[in-house]
């Protein structure tokens, strides 16, 4: 792998991932407050900047009473571990799949594209919800939902990436230079396949951080007392007239991280092919 | 006579500023083929696109006139432009296959030039389509007609497109390289084609190739290309003679001939480039 | 002699044709490569030409193995290597290596060029550490005239020609004895194109390199193939030196081929002339009426099967007892004896709707020249064999002429090109035919009548059982004659013995002449 060289969106995009990371990591040393401290008379308090604020819960406080701060920076745990977890590991089962769909040809590609295909004829978020019903919810449940149900999309590009590179000429010279079967693969097939593949990591992550924010939202994720984004979002939504805070700074927070992702996943698009790259 | 097409000191430059065509003039007469011959990098293609206006966003015409029958056509109204475009001035492009709409049948792409610049009906516009693909040797042209084009050989694709080149009766037509992807007896043939058409019709061409061979062939007169710059302007004996400059002479000493042994094979001497290229320089320094 | 380094023996392929087939059902295979044979002896350099579709790209990578041969055997230096599997192929990957003609998909956009250059020095075992085997790469970069200091470099930044210098350092960078190099300069400029051929040359000269060379060009191939080999549909349908080739070829696609190749001199007659006309034509028994003389047994009978299979209108069974009687109706026997003037002026008269006039008659006796008791053998070996047949010619070339034009095929024998100690005679009223089917084909060539000269090996026969083995299937020499006759072949070699013969003689006359004479 070739040195990758930085350029502005790879600076924001990571940037705030970095930041989102370290607040994750941090959560229990920066939080002001307990996030399930509830406090009855601070219900539904106003962020900051308006008329009945109070210092101490800058971002104001939900329905009972709890700070929206402090929740939020809490909730960035889940998020990020379902996002990082459950992206790797999609992309470890897709990649897989698809590599070996598109080097070996014949029976196994037929096997793995029609289960590709019958896979994705399902509506995803209904099959998440059925099968974390079927499992039991809990953040493992969550993140074994997203890889059953998106490895499809890492197996599909995978595939046919490494279809277009077996008919490159290099394959053959390689076969010529005396590489064996499996060293083509590892050496001369996956580093053209990898940029793609974390480019669609990032992807990846971006839409697991909104499968569990939909997640948590239909009470499906981890238990309802922790927070997180989508839970928050849920709370938020019964008292949209009254506090519209307590609902805007989770949707918020899922925007910038999804945002953060995607310019990531397009700077290194060009940073990691050696022609754009000029 | 007034020539058909009359370009002079044509320059095109990248956006960023340097120079790809370096006033370049040639004229092309009617019933002529005009050969414009160089490598990769010398402009032809260039030059090519400038004539029919469809050069890449990164590239612009920086000077120049490029006159079509005394209209220039770099500053003609983009609407009189379009209308000159297919009817006057046609393109027999490089690839058969990109060249052809592949979801639209064969009869679809011909008649549509017909009704839109003819303004005939669909019937007259069949019958004349007919007529024109027994004109360039279609064998079966009504089953031709009714096919798409990757169902039609790259030797019969190519002849379609000769066939719509020639539909509307233009007075100039642009070849760009128009049998590099055909096999060498197929080659033969659309040359052969091309050459009976013109002759028909009394067509001016200009003809891009990189094949001194196929200039030999089916040229009238030549302007050999290096960086952008003309090397060598005249008629094709003139060309092929050993009077050639350094450049051109250079060029046919390094084509490889299969009725010649391996020595007689030499290399373009690195010097010849160079002083080309120390030209290009020149011409640079004095417009900047 | 040592046996040459690449032997390729009667090979072919067949590929899936992906384009068709359904989702369930197997795509059908289609033949890419039917039967070829080639010897390339070490140090010389072999050219490959054809156009689009005739398999010349599929034999090139059929001999480096990168496709697996359906049938026929390629041998590298004596060893067979056409079933190895890839394991055992690798030792000798480091002695036949491959160019390829797309410099910018056959090199690796993510690796560096001395690492592209280096991986086979690497895998192949000629280095065992990485530093030396980068060394190596250098060094082969400074011979392809790239100099070393490009090996830090990726693929893009290098310039078309630049790309298929690294390409060529690639493949010398083992020291291989054969190199595979296929359309190598199809997508440069004449410029880069002249200097990459001349390093070839060099390197061919300086190593000793063997060249399996395959282009569309044929001009390119004159500059690097001692021998060319013209590719037709998946077959070899001409052989041989490469300046008598392109100088004087044989069949009528060869002609056409070159004629189609715009030389860089003025000549306003090219764009309409039309190859092929003079000398022999291309000829398809379809729709023919045929006379094939000598039917009662051997070649003859086989032939007037075939000529029916073929879709013969009609067939003349000539023998000297008229006992051709058939099956098939379209079969006529003729009573006809070759040395009889009478017959022949009869058969002309009743045969007078004829085509394609087939001279197979023909008697050998094999006899020494200098016995003295077998001079009259060796007459009626020249009477039946030479007289016969050219009377047979000066009979029906009129009549072929007045039916619009068709063919003459005179059957002669390789032993017309090689004589034989035992059977003298016989070899020389077959060169004496052969001669004369040339003087006849030179008179006919504005007539419309096409002449065919047919120049066998041994022949598995009853006439032929005093000959030693090898013999070919008469089945078989009668569908190669009218595979030849349709390709426009002007002398037609059928069998292996025939053509390995006519490419001996060509290659090395003395040797070939010494072979034969040990041969009965």
């Amino acid at each position: 792998m070739t040195g990758a060289r930085l350029n502005w969106r790879i600076v924001v995009g990571g940037g705030a991932l970095l930041v989102l990371a370290l607040i994750a990591i941090a959560a229990p040393l920066l939080a002001p407050v307990d996030p399930l401290e509830q406090d009855l008379f601070l219900e539904l308090l106003p962020p900051w900047w308006q008329a009945d604020a109070d210092p101490t819960r800058a971002l104001g406080a939900d329905s009972l009473g709890r700070d929206v701060l402090s929740r939020l920076i809490h909730a960035a745990r889940p998020a990020l571990i379902v996002a990082v977890v459950a992206g790797v590991l999609t992309m470890l089962l897709g990649t897989a799949l698809g590599l070996l769909a598109g080097y070996m040809g014949g029976m196994i590609d037929v096997v793995i594209s029609r289960m590709v295909d019958i896979w994705t004829s399902f509506p995803p978020v209904l099959l998440a919800i059925m099968l974390v019903a079927l499992i039991g919810t809990g953040l493992h449940s969550v993140i074994i939902a997203i890889v059953l149900i998106d490895w499809t999309r890492f197996c599909r590009v995978v595939r046919s990436e490494t279809l277009a590179q077996t008919e490159m000429e290099y394959i053959d010279a390689a076969v010529i230079g005396g590489l064996k079967r499996g060293a083509i693969l590892f050496r001369e097939v996956l580093p053209n396949v990898l940029p793609l593949v974390i480019v669609l990591l990032t992807l990846e992550m971006s839409i697991a951080i909104i499968v569990e924010a939909i997640l948590s939202f239909v009470g499906l994720s981890v238990s309802s007392d922790s927070p997180t984004w989508g839970g928050m979002i849920a709370e938020g939504r019964q008292v949209i007239h009254q506090a519209w805070w307590v609902m805007a700074f989770p949707m918020g927070l899922i925007l910038i991280a999804v945002l953060a992702l995607n310019l990531l996943g397009d700077g290194l698009k060009t940073a990691l092919d050696p022609v754009l790259r000029r | 006579m007034n020539p058909v097409l009359d370009i002079r000191d044509l320059r095109v430059s990248l956006r960023r500023g340097a120079h790809l065509v370096r006033d370049v003039s040639l004229s092309v007469d009617a019933g002529e083929v005009h050969g414009l011959v160089g490598e990769s990098g010398a402009g032809k293609t260039m030059i090519a696109r400038a004539v029919l206006g469809i050069l890449p966003d990164a590239i612009r015409v920086t000077g120049g006139t490029v006159r079509f029958r005394g209209e220039d056509l770099l500053r003609l109204p983009p609407k009189r432009l379009r209308s000159l475009l297919g009817r006057e001035i046609a393109l027999i492009p490089q690839d058969p296959l990109t060249g052809l709409n592949p979801a639209r049948r064969i009869s679809a792409q011909m008649t549509d030039m017909l009704r839109h610049h003819l303004g005939q009906s669909r019937g007259e516009a069949r019958v004349n389509a007919l007529r024109l693909l027994q004109e360039v040797q279609i064998r079966d042209p009504e089953q031709v007609l009714d096919r798409y084009p990757h169902e039609l050989s790259g030797g019969m694709r190519q002849r379609v497109l000769i066939a719509i080149a020639f539909s509307a009766e233009p007075s100039l037509i642009v070849a760009d390289e128009p049998t590099t992807a055909l096999d060498v007896t197929v080659q033969k043939q659309i040359l052969r084609l091309i050459r009976q058409m013109q002759e028909r019709h009394g067509t001016a061409v200009l003809f891009v190739t990189h094949d001194l061979g196929i200039v030999a062939k089916v040229c009238h007169r030549v302007t050999v290309l290096h960086t952008g710059q003309v090397v060598e302007q005249g008629g094709i004996a003139d060309i092929m003679s050993a009077h050639a400059t350094p450049f051109t002479r250079a060029l046919m000493d390094a084509t490889p001939r299969y009725d010649q042994p391996a020595d007689a094979l030499h290399p373009v001497p690195e010097h010849v480039h160079q002083e080309l290229r120390a030209a290009a320089r020149r011409f640079d320094e004095a417009n900047p | 002699m040592s046996p040459p380094l690449l032997q390729v023996r009667d090979l072919t392929l067949s590929l899936p044709d992906r384009s068709r087939g359904g989702m369930f059902s197997k795509p059908p295979m289609v033949d890419i490569l039917r039967g070829i044979s080639l010897d390339l002896r070490a140090g010389h350099s072999l050219g490959i030409v054809g156009e689009s579709g005739s398999g010349k790209t599929s034999l090139g990578r059929a001999i480096v193995r990168l496709y697996q041969p359906t049938s026929g055997q390629i041998l590298f230096d004596g060893a067979d290597i056409t079933t190895l599997d890839e394991a055992a192929m690798r030792a000798h990957r480091r002695n036949m290596q491959m160019i390829f003609q797309d410099p910018q998909s056959s090199l690796n956009p993510r690796r560096r060029i001395g690492e592209i250059v280096a991986q086979p020095v690497l895998t192949l075992g000629l280095e065992q550490d990485r530093r030396a085997a980068l060394k190596r790469a250098d060094l082969a970069l400074d011979r392809a005239g790239l100099g070393h200091a490009f090996a830090r470099r990726y693929p893009h930044e290098l310039s078309g020609g630049q790309r298929q210098r690294v390409g060529i350092a690639r493949a010398i960078a083992t020291e291989p004895r054969l190199i595979v190099a296929d359309e190598i300069v199809s997508g440069l400029d004449v410029s880069t194109q002249a200097q990459i051929l001349a390093l070839l040359n060099d390197l061919k000269r300086d190593m000793g390199l063997s060249l399996v060379f395959i282009s569309h060009d044929l001009s390119v191939v004159r500059v690097l193939a001692d021998r060319v080999m013209v590719m037709l549909g998946g077959r070899v349908v001409e052989e041989g030196n490469t300046a008598d080739v392109f100088q004087g070829p044989r069949n009528a696609y060869t002609r056409q081929l070159i004629d189609a190749v715009p030389l860089p001199v003025i000549d306003p007659d090219w764009l309409d002339s039309q190859p092929g006309t003079e000398g022999t034509r291309m000829v398809d028994i379809k729709g023919q009426t045929v006379l094939v003389t000598g039917t009662s047994r051997g070649i003859g009978k086989v032939f007037v099967d075939a000529l029916l299979a073929t879709g013969a209108a009609k067939v003349y069974a000539a023998s000297r007892k008229g006992d051709g009687a058939h099956d098939d109706g379209r079969v006529v026997p003729v009573k006809l004896d070759v040395t009889s003037a009478a017959d022949i002026a009869a058969a002309a008269g009743t045969c007078a709707d004829t085509t394609v006039l087939i001279n197979n008659a023909g008697i050998n006796f094999n006899t020494k020249l200098l016995d003295t008791d077998q001079t009259d053998a060796a007459a009626a070996e020249m009477t039946t064999n030479y007289f016969g047949t050219l009377n047979m010619c000066r009979a029906f070339a009129p009549v072929i002429e007045g039916n619009g034009g068709g063919a003459i095929v005179n059957m002669a024998s390789i032993l017309a090109r090689v004589n034989l100690p035992l059977m003298g005679s016989l070899c020389a009223s077959k060169a004496a035919v052969y001669s004369m089917t040339q003087g006849i084909r030179a008179e006919l060539a504005t007539r419309g009548v096409a002449v065919f000269a047919v120049l066998p090996g041994a022949v598995d026969t009853d006439m032929t059982k005093d000959f030693p083995p090898p013999k070919a299937a008469p089945a078989d020499i009668v569908a190669e004659v009218l595979a030849g006759m349709k390709a426009g072949e002007a002398d037609i070699y059928p069998g292996d013995m025939a053509k390995g013969v006519s490419g001996g003689l060509a290659a090395d006359r003395p040797a070939v002449i010494a072979e034969m004479a040990g041969y009965v």
